[in-house]
């Protein structure tokens, strides 16, 4: 076996991983901005939990709804704890805790001073162009409303 | 088991932190888990192969010469057999500044030397597994450094800068203080350091507050835990936990005892 050649990582699933990274980077920046232009126009988001109402592209629902986190939670940070990239699907999971403290109202909840820690599934698909196609994002929804109205 | 620092040649201190040769047997399966610590480094393994996990994932095969980036989270090592590695610690922005890479590719791997421009991955791996002696194998390793050290002299920029400015103040830095700092704007702090170092300003201060923070508390025998608090700007102990739980999968209470227990070991 030559393990430089059976263990090198491929260039384009390198260039993935690296686009989910900018794009928690751009998160911690709060850059809105930033993290959409790593996706492709028409590219589209699924927020798991909170339903159709909550699923459509990442230009519109995704911009509405980190915009609205960020407002919300001006402290909003996050640490990437692994990327995984699957061959059949070629997408790249990411496990990621988000948390922050609450700040002004979310989604219906008036803040009480309290943060939210939760892990969060990403789930990344790409364009041959690199930009982010699809975005699955899931998490415990009950755990971070109950965090939240302690 | 052995495991020796070696100093760069004052030039070169801008980008190598320093070298190192771990040499040993693990007989029985071993397993050495690491946080993030806010450096990269260039590996050759002349020994038995090993594998490495981060988080939940299952454990992969390291190439035998590999370079890194950042991490974001605790990984660990698997080892079995001979050990025999040397390698080069890397300041945060010497890959970058060295090779030009997009350093985002490399947070959380560990990818084959051949991925960095213009290396010779085969001759270089030879070269230092062909050495008897540990200088032997720090030549090779220096000698590499220095052949970029002329370029990557010519990319130093205030990113370079912020570094410094972060690591001086231990982490304990907001991203506005540092763009303030430096009189420049923060986007353009965040969008290039993202550049060069492959992680956020926030995230390196982040990782680089924790790495002194776990420093003084394995050297100290007494801890006024609140204090800790207050000095590395944590809003209270949860938050404390929190971080140390993430970055190292134990509470700070444990992690001092481990450390006082290891010093006693080592004084016996």
């Amino acid at each position: 076996m030559n393990p430089s050649i059976h263990q090198q990582e491929r260039v384009d699933v390198l260039a993935k991983k690296g686009t989910c990274i900018e794009f928690f980077s751009a998160y911690q920046d709060m850059d809105v901005d930033r993290m959409l232009g790593l996706c492709a126009p028409n590219g589209t988001v699924s927020f798991v939990p909170l339903g159709a109402d909550y699923a459509g592209k990442l230009h519109e629902i995704g911009k509405a709804v980190w915009s609205a986190l960020m407002d919300a939670f001006p402290d909003l940070d996050n640490t990437v704890k692994s990327q995984q990239y699957d061959e059949v699907a070629d997408a790249v999971t990411c496990q990621v805790v988000i948390f922050g403290k609450q700040e002004k109202e979310f989604a219906g909840l008036a803040p009480k001073g309290n943060g939210f820690d939760s892990e969060h599934i990403f789930i990344f698909r790409f364009d041959p162009d690199g930009k982010i196609t699809d975005l699955k994002i899931d998490w415990d929804h009950e755990s971070f409303v109950s965090q939240l109205t302690r | 088991m052995r495991y020796q620092k070696f100093h760069p040649a004052k030039v070169l201190l801008p980008f190598v932190e320093c070298y190192f040769i771990w040499e040993g047997e693990a007989a029985e399966s071993m397993q050495v888990q690491s946080p993030p610590n806010s450096y990269s480094s260039i590996v050759f393994n002349y020994a038995d192969l090993y594998k490495a996990s981060q988080h939940k994932a299952e454990p992969v095969v390291v190439p035998r010469a590999f370079v890194s980036g950042q991490f974001t989270s605790n990984y660990t090592l698997w080892l079995h057999g001979k050990i025999g590695l040397a390698g080069m610690v890397l300041r945060p922005s010497a890959l970058y500044n060295f090779f030009g890479v997009r350093m985002s590719q490399l947070v959380n791997a560990r990818v084959s030397l051949s991925f960095l421009p213009g290396l010779p991955e085969e001759i270089l791996w030879t070269a230092v597994k062909n050495q008897s002696s540990d200088e032997g194998r720090i030549r090779v390793l220096e000698e590499l450094a220095l052949s970029y050290v002329t370029v990557a002299k010519s990319n130093l920029t205030v990113i370079d800068e912020a570094i410094d400015y972060i690591d001086a103040s231990k982490g304990c830095v907001s991203v506005e203080a540092v763009a303030s700092h430096l009189k420049i704007s923060r986007r353009y702090l965040e969008k290039k350091f993202l550049e060069k170092v492959g992680v956020s300003p926030k995230f390196y201060s982040r990782i680089k507050r924790f790495g002194n923070l776990s420093n003084k508390i394995a050297h100290h025998e007494k801890i006024d835990w609140q204090e800790i608090v207050e000095e590395y700007g944590f809003h209270d102990q949860s938050h404390l936990v929190k971080e140390f739980m993430e970055f190292n999968r134990m509470n700070p209470t444990r992690y001092h005892l481990v450390h006082q227990e290891l010093t006693r070991f080592v004084k016996q």
